[in-house]
């Protein structure tokens, strides 16, 4: 298990990272008029006068039994502000995926069966193109052309039930599917490109095997290891995907509280989140690995 | 002092507003104005929903930071003893929790008499509550402590509180009208805890906070125990968080929201131009390039004087403030003694060239200006700047930072010159008192708002005003005073920056106050 170490480095770096960063937490939060003694005062109630170790060591010991402590921007615990957020990053991240794969696919099918045809100098341009465009345009762009001109979805809102979470989420969902999913369609046309040309597709094509079960069953499978890789890679693009996305979209989710908390120097929500999202990121290596295993007999977990 | 915090700046505003305005078709007629006008009699019922900019944190008046994402909830769920007038730009104090009071002709003992007043769980508001409420805002400790300069709290009986001052302090009573001082019960603050009762606050005002979501939304519904019968006309209030500006935008126009505030200055004319009002109201912020009034060549007169005139002021309130925005002609907010007569200085290269030459600095220098990089006004206002005073000899080297970096360099005096967020630098009292003090008599606690400017006239004008027992003598010393710091120059003035706020027709009665909030009790939605 080397997920221990890894985390200990990632918490370690962003401590010192945000410590380097000029920007005093109490500052920003009492604003300009509040004299140097409240400043002090307020510094001594939350414990940032103590030295940077003691800190750090503090929330490590914290972290691995669950406590985070107290932000200071919301003078509440940090698991009460954190907690309700991971519900709507998770979703918004699964339901992006979900997208990513049902628009990935097929199309990368597409481009791979009419390779250098029409077919597939179309869908190669068209990713090129929304490959190129940045997600708050793409999420703008979608935002004006289905909410307002359209009124099929609202612009913001998360909603409080499951229904409304879906409809608040659609539109951010594709933002980032759009983003994510040309080079999703490049690695896996490319994969499938090879797979086709193997002798053993021309074999069973040969024997007078179904076009749909030699494509379905033999070539998807033998062309998916290489993407379920870069699908749990793309979940560490995707983390920090959700952080314009849901600001964009007035997500609740764990990438706007990082902005917020990162504006405001909330040291004791970043150091949270960064641990969480380092906690997500090997996670998603470690199913990657499990799935990888599902889909190829040939490895071993 | 309140304060907004903008996130990511993910879009430039111009890119956005041609995108808006091309989507909005049409050339509907322009519905601008200050204010929303009531239509017919007040209907009871509806929800108003709002997007707003900011994420309220923590609403326990006594610990918060009362950033205005807090004060705008805050005054919604409690009481002060007095409030603000509105809609008047005077912001006089008018009677809320206290029905009326006296000031002794010494102007050092205030007597209030409490209204029966419930808190929204029931119990009565009594004068020990008031008691303990205003000796938690004026502790040393709490961080609003130097607004209320109480000596003593007496209650002679449970309807009636007396304030004892050392000195007559007039703008006291405008700073009761400010939410750190606002009414909370004392038991609950005690068994909740200080954390606690931030998350849930209970006070005397029209609403109670129903839900919050932390960066989602809070929802208000009427206080049943509220003393004003027949008030709040709202059946529920819905303040969503909505950090971008654009989605703000279109959740108005789409009808998700009623309400959007801080709407950029570019985007208030192609919205007005798509049929939806904006109303601008006059806030009390300032924006002037702060400059640091202890290093060289700064803290020469001459020099300061030399900058002000090379600031092309009405390209910047054209360019980054759509015209929206005044030119300042003081160094302070425009607020309740707000002199009419001082000048401001003209953009005149010549006359800066002049002073130049005959100054320390005779070939010019170069000025590091700090500013925020996600900002557009800023970003616009500091080209403006650079541009213009290049052509008395001045290098401007314009370092993009973020907020907090900003302000930690400015609070250690880190800089030359810097420019805070146009609606940041505000006055949390509709008087005076607070910038009189703050620029001009607080250097051993904050070298005068880290300014490092140090003027005796100034200070011995500020004590007077703030002192003054009579209001013909405080009156004339803050107008003395405009004209001697406008003439001292600590920082270039700039613009007051308006509030921006888009309201859908069927809201009546918004309005925002001077100090950053907007009281919802008499608001109410058509149909």
């Amino acid at each position: 298990m080397d997920a221990v170490p890894v985390l200990i480095g990632v918490t370690l770096v962003s401590f010192a990272l945000i410590h380097l960063t000029p920007g005093d937490p109490v500052r920003i939060l009492l604003g300009g008029h509040a004299t140097p003694a409240n400043v002090a005062a307020l510094r001594h109630t939350l414990g940032l006068d103590r030295s940077l170790p003691a800190q750090y060591w503090q929330f490590l010991s914290g972290a691995f039994t669950g406590s985070f402590g107290q932000s200071i921007e919301y003078r509440t615990s940090v698991s009460s502000i954190v907690g309700p957020r991971i519900g709507a990053s998770a979703l918004l991240i699964g339901y992006a995926l979900l997208v990513t794969i049902l628009l990935a696919v097929p199309l990368a099918f597409l481009a791979a069966l009419a390779r250098d045809r029409a077919g597939d100098h179309a869908i190669r341009l068209g990713t090129t193109v929304t490959f190129a465009m940045p997600s708050f345009w793409v999420g703008l762009i979608l935002s004006l052309l289905i909410s307002l001109q359209l009124g099929w979805l609202p612009p913001s809102g998360y909603g409080t039930t499951f229904a409304q979470h879906v409809e608040g989420l659609t539109l951010p969902a594709i933002t980032i599917a759009l983003s994510l999913s040309p080079l999703l369609i490049r690695i896996l046309r490319s994969s499938l490109i090879d797979t086709l040309g193997a002798e053993y597709v021309s074999a069973m094509r040969a024997r007078g095997q179904r076009e749909r079960r030699v494509l379905g069953r033999h070539v998807l499978r033998n062309s998916l290891t290489s993407t379920v890789t870069l699908l749990s890679l793309f979940f560490a693009v995707m983390l920090s995907g959700t952080v314009v996305v849901e600001n964009v979209f007035a997500i609740p989710g764990l990438g706007s509280l990082l902005v917020a908390s990162v504006s405001a120097r909330d040291f004791p929500i970043i150091q949270a989140l960064t641990f969480i999202f380092g906690v997500a990121v090997i996670l998603a290596g470690l199913l990657a690995d499990v799935a990888q295993a599902a889909i190829d007999p040939r490895v071993r977990l | 002092m309140p304060y907004r915090r903008t996130g990511i700046a993910v879009l430039t505003g111009l890119l956005a507003a041609a995108l808006l305005a091309a989507c909005g078709g049409g050339t509907k007629s322009s519905t601008g104005g200050s204010t929303t006008v009531a239509a017919g009699p007040p209907q009871h019922g509806g929800t108003l929903t709002m997007a707003r900019s900011y994420d309220p944190q923590n609403l326990n008046p006594f610990t918060c930071a009362c950033e205005n994402g807090s004060l705008q909830v805050m005054v919604q769920v409690f009481d002060t003893l007095v409030s603000y007038a509105t809609p008047d730009a005077t912001a006089k104090p008018v009677p809320d929790l206290a029905t009326s009071w006296t000031i002794s002709p010494d102007g050092k003992t205030y007597t209030f008499k409490l209204r029966a007043a419930q808190f929204s769980n029931g119990q009565p508001v009594t004068a020990q509550d008031v008691k303990y409420s205003l000796g938690r805002a004026s502790a040393p400790t709490s961080a609003y402590g130097g607004l209320y300069p109480i000596a003593g709290i007496e209650t002679p009986n449970s309807g009636t509180v007396v304030l004892k001052l050392k000195t007559p302090a007039p703008g006291l009573i405008y700073s009761l009208g400010f939410p750190a001082a606002s009414i909370a019960p004392e038991s609950a603050v005690k068994s909740e805890g200080d954390a606690g009762f931030g998350q849930h606050p209970i006070g005397s005002g029209p609403f109670i906070v129903t839900r919050w979501l932390h960066g989602q939304e809070l929802d208000l519904a009427p206080n049943p125990h509220y003393w004003h019968t027949g008030l709040p006309y709202l059946h529920s209030v819905k303040l969503m968080y909505v950090p971008n500006d654009n989605t703000r935008i279109l959740d108005v126009r789409t009808g998700t929201a009623d309400v959007a505030d801080e709407i950029p200055f570019g985007q208030v004319k192609p919205l007005r131009e798509s049929g939806v009002n904006v109303i601008v109201t006059p806030s009390s912020a300032i924006d002037t390039v702060i400059l640091n009034n202890s290093v060289a060549p700064l803290n020469n007169l001459k020099v300061r004087q030399a900058l002000a005139y090379a600031t092309p002021v009405s390209s910047i309130a054209k360019v980054a403030f759509a015209e929206l925005a005044p030119i300042m002609n003081t160094v302070m907010p425009k607020l309740k003694y707000w002199n009419s007569a001082v000048k401001p200085y003209p953009y005149d290269l010549a006359r800066a060239k002049q002073l130049l030459a005959s100054s320390p600095a005779p070939h010019g220098f170069t000025l590091q200006l700090n500013i925020v990089g996600s900002d557009t006004p800023s970003k616009e206002t500091a080209q403006i700047i650079q541009a213009a005073w290049a052509q008395v000899g001045v290098k401007v080297e314009i370092k993009e930072y973020d907020y907090g970096t900003i302000q930690s360099r400015w609070a250690e005096g880190h800089y030359q010159g810097t420019l805070l967020i146009p609606d940041e630098d505000t006055s949390d009292l509709p008087v005076d008192d607070e910038y009189a003090h703050g620029l001009f008599d607080n250097y051993a606690a904050d070298k005068n708002l880290y300014s490092y400017y140090q003027n005796a006239q100034a200070q011995k004008l500020a004590v007077e005003a703030l002192t003054a027992n009579s209001e013909s003598t405080r009156s004339a010393a803050f107008h003395e005073l405009q004209e001697v710091s406008m003439a001292g120059v600590p920082s270039v003035p700039l613009v007051w920056a308006p509030y921006r706020t888009a309201v859908r027709s069927n809201v009546h009665a918004f309005n925002y106050v001077l100090t950053g909030w907007f009281p919802l009790q008499e608001v109410w939605v058509g149909k």
